[in-house]
């Protein structure tokens, strides 16, 4: 299934869906922010689109949070779930800071993932009692406090939670039990202590048999002793019988997506229905993702360079439109109130002096690229 | 004291005159239905390890002497472990104690049952496990055996209050551990060639997260020697009920095979897998070994014919043996005979039976093993590699064949690679040297460096090299 079936082309399906939006105001009805009715979904943080980068300035382009915000928010989501890559405190965990902020003010709430795209600095700091409460701690002062909601309109600020690590035995060979003992055990008690009401999403095993596995050690480990829900990851509906009696917590599915534009729409409606009758603890679900840099895969849309910065295209036309048609339904003719109105500019999210010192009075800085 | 140096004299000397030489010269037929006047030291073993998992050292000392005709009585101070046993034919009674910890064990041999029973009493909780054996025949047993852990209290985590006052992480739960299980079993053993094990087991499990599980395990095990190949299998069905439900199956296979009258050759495979999901566990291993004397199998040996004669004329008498090939095994099972009433009547048998272990010994002296393995649920691939090299006694080269040869130095060196993912690779390496002065006797060195786990590049760990020295001597193996 393309775009085609609906008569655009992909390129033209967003901005048409969302200009459709502002354009509800007929009715003379006050304008209201676009509902979040579409649950979670998955958000790179994304600072440039340019993987040989590096430091060069600037370090996040506004553009690329603006394009990526915009389009959570005209979706409707309700929750986003994005990546807070350690790095050391470096540009990677900097670059989430201004998606964790705006989402929140935006209404949506976030589960941020303590984790690190590539090495051992973030187990290692977790594991060391001597780093384990700074880097936690810094976690939640640079993401868990409140920031002002975008717009009166904004009924609540969206709430935050973290996920303690993404996939351990898949992407670090942390064994099951190790996880939980080492790494989810000190994390709860740290982070709770910082901040009793904070929700704690255990890590998810990888999205396969090997993961139904792999939850099972870490639930037999006391998995759930020290997390207040349970995640997985579910690509796959053939062992839904077998997840649905593993948890005694609320289940969030923190990943779940089909591969292949065609079959993203069926996935979100069928399949995400199926997850929720068949595991009837699940509270929320979590499409993989947004956007990403591989194409026909999971991705909802594309993310094109510009002069004016970048432009935002339908890469899967089908689900979007579902996700579109089911915000028209619950804004019931109401005027939405634009995107651009409530964000006028995304570098008022970005990092701030007092972020960077917090940053560099830990010890793991100051680092030269701030400067 | 005077005694005491009589006895190791005596063992250095050797008190008579039996085929082969070794190099601490002939070894005297084992007294083994001989009356100890008073006693006659059956063992001494001394270990000291340096390196231990926390750092440190630790000696371990272990003795038993035959006191009279009818006894034997031992101790061991292994690190702050200190225990003590006695054995007579029909009753096993031991105990011991650990840094607050005791141990108790017994066990009563019948004519057509034995029944065995231990207690455990840790952290101010007693477990009991208990096991009978019934005969109803040379070659057929019901075993039976059932747990109770009386520690049934469930792991509740301190609260976040606790943490923060103290800023101390509380403590993990116990593991995961058994609180009662139960099971039945047949053994069947026809003649030497053959045995097949079934067994049920069911038992509940006290998870580390505080929930119980009930497992249901269903076992075959089967093991078939004709002459020139011995096949060794087994077929393990678990079923789990509860939270964690879910069934596994567990199979073994195992082949040895005489390539000629000195080479063995050895393949082996694990596969563990969970029907409908994921085979997730699999092992093979191959491997070929060079003896200097001409291969026996132990099921097939001469000594092996004795045992079969021997066990039955023992449970002729009510002395109730089952028949077991391995080198300890045996010694066991003369000894208990040698201890029995009837020790003298059966001493001729108990001497021909050492006798013809002694001239069926095998003498390895060259081999490999090469080891392949796969957890996807640790996502680790492991790797291991060994190999041996022997010098018989006469000395010769090790790819020399010689029948009058007996085991003299060996050598061993390990190394096993464990990738996971993350690209992490653990590398774990052994080498040991063995001596043995005579059959009795040995002298053992080995090192063993645990490489970097995993987890240890994670927590920035590292475990120490550990070196091992010890000192063997068991009367009559």
């Amino acid at each position: 299934m393309g775009s085609q079936e609906f008569g655009i082309d992909r390129r033209g399906f967003l901005r048409i869906g969302l200009g459709g939006i502002a354009g509800l105001g007929m009715q003379n009805r006050l304008p209201m922010p676009v509902p979040r009715v579409n649950g979670g979904i998955n958000l790179q943080p994304l600072r440039r689109l340019d993987p040989g980068a590096g430091f060069a300035p600037p370090l996040i382009l506004p553009e690329l949070v603006d394009a990526q915000l915009r389009a959570l928010y005209e979706l409707g989501f309700q929750q986003i779930r994005v990546t807070l890559s350690f790095d050391r405190f470096g540009p990677d965990f900097v670059a989430a800071i201004p998606y964790v902020r705006a989402a929140r003010a935006l209404g949506m709430d976030v589960l941020g993932v303590i984790s690190q795209f590539t090495g051992y600095d973030l187990v290692q700091a977790i594991a060391d009692p001597a780093t384990r409460d700074e880097v936690l701690e810094t976690y939640l002062r640079i993401f868990g406090d409140e920031v002002p909601v975008a717009s009166p309109a904004i009924s609540a600020l969206g709430a935050f939670a973290l996920q303690i690590l993404n996939e351990p035995t898949h992407f670090l060979g942390i064994a099951p039990d190790a996880y939980v003992r080492d790494f989810l055990r000190p994390a709860y008690y740290h982070l709770k202590e910082d901040d009793p009401a904070i929700t704690i999403v255990s890590a998810a095993a990888i999205g396969s048999a090997t993961g139904l596995l792999q939850t099972r050690e870490m639930i037999e480990a006391g998995l759930e002793l020290y997390c207040d829900r349970v995640a997985f990851h579910l690509y796959s509906t053939e062992f839904l019988a077998e997840v649905a009696v593993l948890a005694a917590k609320p289940v969030w599915i923190t990943e779940s997506g089909a591969r292949g534009a065609a079959n993203h729409r069926e996935w979100m409606i069928t399949e995400f229905e199926r997850i929720r009758r068949e595991v009837p603890a699940t509270e929320r679900i979590f499409w993989f993702d947004l956007f990403d840099l591989g194409s026909e895969g999971f991705r909802l849309i594309d993310l094109i360079p510009t002069l004016a910065g970048f432009e935002t295209v339908s890469e899967s036309a089908a689900a979007l439109a579902w996700l579109r048609s089911r915000v028209e339904e619950a804004m019931a003719g109401a005027p939405a109130i634009p995107y651009r109105e409530l964000v006028p500019d995304v570098t008022l999210y970005f990092p701030t002096d007092e972020d960077f010192r917090i940053l560099d009075a830990t010890s793991f800085g100051p680092a030269p690229w701030r400067s | 004291m005077a005694l005491l140096k009589a006895s190791l004299l005596a063992i250095l000397a050797g008190a008579g005159s039996e085929e082969p030489e070794y190099p601490l010269g002939p070894l005297r037929l084992p007294p083994i239905a001989e009356e100890a006047t008073p006693f006659r030291i059956a063992d001494l073993r001394y270990a000291f390890t340096e390196g231990t998992d926390d750092g440190g050292t630790l000696s371990s000392f272990e003795t038993r002497v035959r006191a009279g005709g009818r006894l034997f009585a031992g101790g061991e101070v292994i690190g702050d472990r200190i225990g003590l046993f006695v054995d007579t034919q029909r009753i096993e009674l031991g105990a011991s104690e650990e840094n607050g910890d005791y141990e108790l064990e017994g066990s009563f041999r019948a004519p057509w049952f034995v029944l065995g029973a231990r207690a455990f009493h840790e952290e101010g909780e007693w477990a009991f496990a208990t096991s009978a054996s019934v005969r109803f025949s040379n070659d057929l047993e019901l075993l039976v055996s059932n747990s109770q852990d009386l520690d049934e209290s469930a792991f509740t985590p301190s609260p976040v209050s606790d943490f923060a006052e103290s800023g101390i992480l509380p403590p993990i739960g116990p593991p995961s551990r058994e609180l009662r299980a139960t099971s039945v079993g047949l053994l069947y053993q026809r003649e030497n060639h053959l045995e097949a094990l079934a067994e049920v087991r069911a038992s509940r499990v006290r998870t580390e997260a505080g929930f119980d599980l009930d497992v249901e395990r269903y076992r075959l095990a089967t093991l078939w020697n004709p002459e020139r190949f011995q096949i060794d299998g087994g077929l393990s069905y678990e079923k789990t009920s509860g939270r964690l439900a879910g069934r596994e199956l567990t199979a073994t296979l195992g082949i040895d095979a005489e390539v000629n009258s000195h080479i063995l050759a050895r393949a082996s495979t694990l596969q563990r897998w969970e029907p409908g999901v994921l085979r997730f566990e699999e092992d093979y291993r191959f491997g070929a070994t060079f003896f200097g004397r001409r291969h026996r199998f132990a099921r097939r040996s001469e000594a092996s014919a004795r045992v079969l004669e021997l066990q039955r004329k023992a449970n002729a008498l009510g002395y109730n043996e089952r028949r077991v090939y391995d080198v300890e095994g045996l010694r066991r099972f003369r000894e208990r005979l040698g201890i029995s009433p009837a020790r003298l009547e059966l001493k001729d048998a108990l001497d021909e039976l050492y006798r013809a272990q002694v001239r069926d010994r095998n003498v390895p002296q060259l081999g490999f093993e090469v080891e392949l393995g796969e957890n996807s649920i640790l996502t680790v691939e492991r790797r291991g590699y060994r190999a041996f090299v022997g010098f018989p006694w006469p000395l010769r080269l090790p790819f020399l064949p010689g029948e009058e040869a007996v085991d003299f130095l060996q050598a061993d060196f390990i190394v096993r690679h464990e990738d996971h993912a993350g690209g992490v690779r653990a590398v774990s390496r052994e080498v040991s040297l063995t001596a043995f002065l005579n059959r009795e006797m040995s002298l053992f060195f080995r090192w063993q460096d645990p490489g970097v786990a995993v987890e240890a590049v994670i927590l920035e760990r590292s475990l120490p090299s550990r070196f091992t020295a010890g000192f063997e001597y068991a009367m009559g193996r």
